[in-house]
């Protein structure tokens, strides 16, 4: 044993991880042996009644031979999950003697759950963890102490290793006319400028070397050569068609500020709803007890379940989707399409939020946007560096759409007799922010608003400023 | 064997019933004659002992009464003895089973049927006792008899001692 173990063993008096008497040995010995020998000295035949069974059940303890080193395993936990409730099954192997066990399992809440006193004859409980937040978070640490006859002897506490799950953002279903049914050359309809092999017409042209036969349109050709007044092939004309691609769509998360819809929290520590948590900054709060990583309600789980929605969303239209962090460019994910994307693209976001707050300014580097692909940026719009950014990207040629998650209605604090104006101040410069960006070419909307109307005006505004 | 964890009892069930057979105790006391600043006492002694199930307060719960008992009154009272008896060693094995838990954790009852059995057992085997001591004849023990009784004692105790250290 070494000077370490040493000493915890002596702050620990004795307990820990081997089989140790309690307190209740302790009193059923003195008590039992002292009023039965006193009883007897004293020819007080009730004395030695009433210590009999204290002895008695303590000599049962003592001649129950409780050995081995209890194991609790957990099985059937996977890394990942969806919100809502899972099953998982905890294996016990309590040893020889054991009577009962006191287990920390999950019950019927959130969290790594309360003590349970159990049966040591049950070798598998099966456990139910529930959880409502999307993150990272802990669901089960089965500490466990194991318990012999009478609790005599027991063996333990032992707090387990904890084991969690990654919970990944919903994808809530998107209402009718929220996302672009066909934007044109950019998302989703397949649909490029250039020409191709798709059934929509793009334009009838005169026929060129190397265009092919089955292309040309008889019904044109024979009138343009009817008007020429000529039969021969110099006024054959085809007929082109666009091209059908697959459009790419960046979303672009800001992670560097996450608030809710009362202002008097901004700048003081978090409330969350399971309990207190300490500290001021993003990175202090961005872990909260019930193992969220963005304040419940709060703009960047809006924003994450936008972007998961979203993703869904265009990839379930066949396009191809990417994420990029604006506070740390090297957490986010390449285009791609498929349900395997999604499943990367859902994981990212979540690491994306653990990591949330460090940044000062946005950074969305040009490589990081592939030609032509649609930018959502995801943010609550609160200081202009975020806005030069969108308005960068719709400048570059991308078509740009800033999805505004500032939870609505904004609360003032009322704590302070400013908080109104403050209230105030913080609306008129978001409302310019979102009219700067308006008529730099940025399609604008709050999240949940239909997408498609906006895309299309913003497609047309560019075209005019063009 | 698996098994579904339900939802349980609260663990101060167990807490409240250290009290509630405490205050059966208090109840056999009052009725043999203890006076109420003594039970008054008791009754602190035994909110400790809830509150404190692995303190040496319930060892003085237990051994209070025992005491009370003897001194109190001249002849037993059978009845009310028999009483402490499975009264006393209920409060032991409940505050040994309390004082493993913490206060808010949840007791399935399925955990305490070997504990209730072994309790039966004893209990069982302790009365039958009992009632041979009452249908002895009384009279004065011979000295060598009550010698080979301390003897048996000490034997006991030294016992006990060796099978723990055994343990250990």
């Amino acid at each position: 044993m070494s000077r370490a173990q040493r000493l915890r063993a002596a702050f620990t008096s004795g307990r820990g991880a081997h089989w140790h008497p309690t307190d209740a040995l302790v009193r059923g010995l003195a008590l039992g042996v002292g009023m039965v020998v006193l009883g007897g000295l004293l020819h007080e035949v009730e004395l030695v009644l009433f210590g009999a069974p204290l002895l008695i059940s303590t000599l049962v303890a003592l001649v129950t031979p409780v050995v081995g080193t209890p194991q609790v395993r957990v099985r059937g936990l996977p890394r990942t999950g969806e919100v809502g409730a899972a099953k998982s099954v905890v294996e016990v192997d309590p040893g020889q003697g054991a009577e009962v066990m006191a287990i920390r399992l999950p019950g019927v809440g959130e969290g790594i759950g309360p003590v349970h006193l159990v049966a040591a004859s049950a070798r598998e409980i099966e456990v139910v963890l529930r959880r409502d937040a999307w993150g990272e978070g802990v669901d089960l640490r089965p500490d466990h102490l194991v318990a012999g006859p009478d609790a005599l002897f027991v063996h333990g506490p032992v707090t387990a290793p904890e084991r969690g799950r990654v919970i990944l953002p919903p994808v809530e279903a998107l209402p009718a006319g929220l996302l672009p049914a066909r934007a044109v050359g950019l998302v989703g309809a397949h649909r490029a400028r250039r020409p191709g092999d798709s059934v929509e017409l793009r334009d009838i042209r005169a026929f060129q070397p190397g265009d092919r036969l089955r292309r040309i349109d008889w019904r044109v050709s024979l009138r343009a050569a009817g008007m020429a007044g000529s039969a021969e092939g110099t006024n054959l004309h085809v007929r082109e068609h666009h091209a059908e691609a697959d459009a790419d769509v960046v979303l672009a998360l800001d992670t560097r500020q996450d608030v809710g819809a009362e202002l008097g929290d901004w700048s003081s520590p978090v409330r969350a709803r399971a309990g207190l948590v300490s500290g001021r900054s993003l990175g202090e709060w961005s872990l909260t007890s019930r193992g969220t990583t963005a304040r419940p309600g709060g703009s960047l789980d809006l924003a994450v379940r936008a972007a998961a929605s979203l993703a869904a969303g265009y990839l379930r239209q066949g396009d191809r989707v990417g994420l990029v962090d604006l506070g740390r460019p090297q957490l986010g994910a390449r285009p791609g399409a498929g349900r395997r994307q999604l499943l990367r693209l859902r994981n990212q976001l979540v690491v994306c939020a653990r990591s949330a707050g460090w940044a000062q300014r946005p950074v969305l580097r040009p490589e990081q946007v592939p030609h032509g692909a649609l930018v959502v940026v995801l943010s609550p719009f609160l200081d202009g560096e975020v806005v030069e950014l969108a308005v960068h990207a719709a400048r570059r040629g991308n078509l740009v759409l800033a999805v505004d998650v500032l939870p609505s209605p904004l609360r003032a604090d009322g704590e302070t007799p400013w908080g109104e104006a403050v209230l105030k101040v913080i609306r008129l410069e978001h409302d310019v922010r979102l009219e700067a960006m308006r008529q730099h070419g940025v399609a604008v909307l709050p999240w949940g608003a239909p997408i498609a109307g906006v895309l299309r005006a913003a497609r047309t505004t560019r075209r005019v400023s063009r | 064997m698996r098994a579904e964890l339900g939802a349980g009892l609260p663990a101060w069930v167990l807490r409240a019933s250290i009290v509630l057979v405490a205050g059966g105790v208090a109840a056999v006391l009052a009725v043999h004659g203890v006076e109420w600043p003594a039970l008054a006492l008791y009754g602190a002694l035994v909110v400790v002992a809830a509150a404190i199930p692995a303190s040496a307060a319930v060892a003085l719960v237990i051994g209070y009464p025992a005491a009370a008992m003897v001194v109190t009154t001249d002849e037993p009272s059978w009845p009310g003895v028999f009483a402490l008896v499975v009264l006393l060693h209920l409060l032991h094995v409940l505050s040994a089973y309390a004082a493993v838990v913490p206060a808010g954790s949840r007791v399935h009852p399925d955990a305490l049927k070997a504990p209730a059995k072994r309790f039966a057992a004893v209990q069982l085997s302790v009365l039958a006792l009992g009632v041979v001591v009452l249908l002895l004849p009384g009279g004065r023990t011979d000295a060598a008899v009550e010698v080979v009784g301390l003897v048996c004692a000490v034997g006991l105790v030294v016992g006990t001692v060796l099978l723990m250290r055994r343990k250990g």
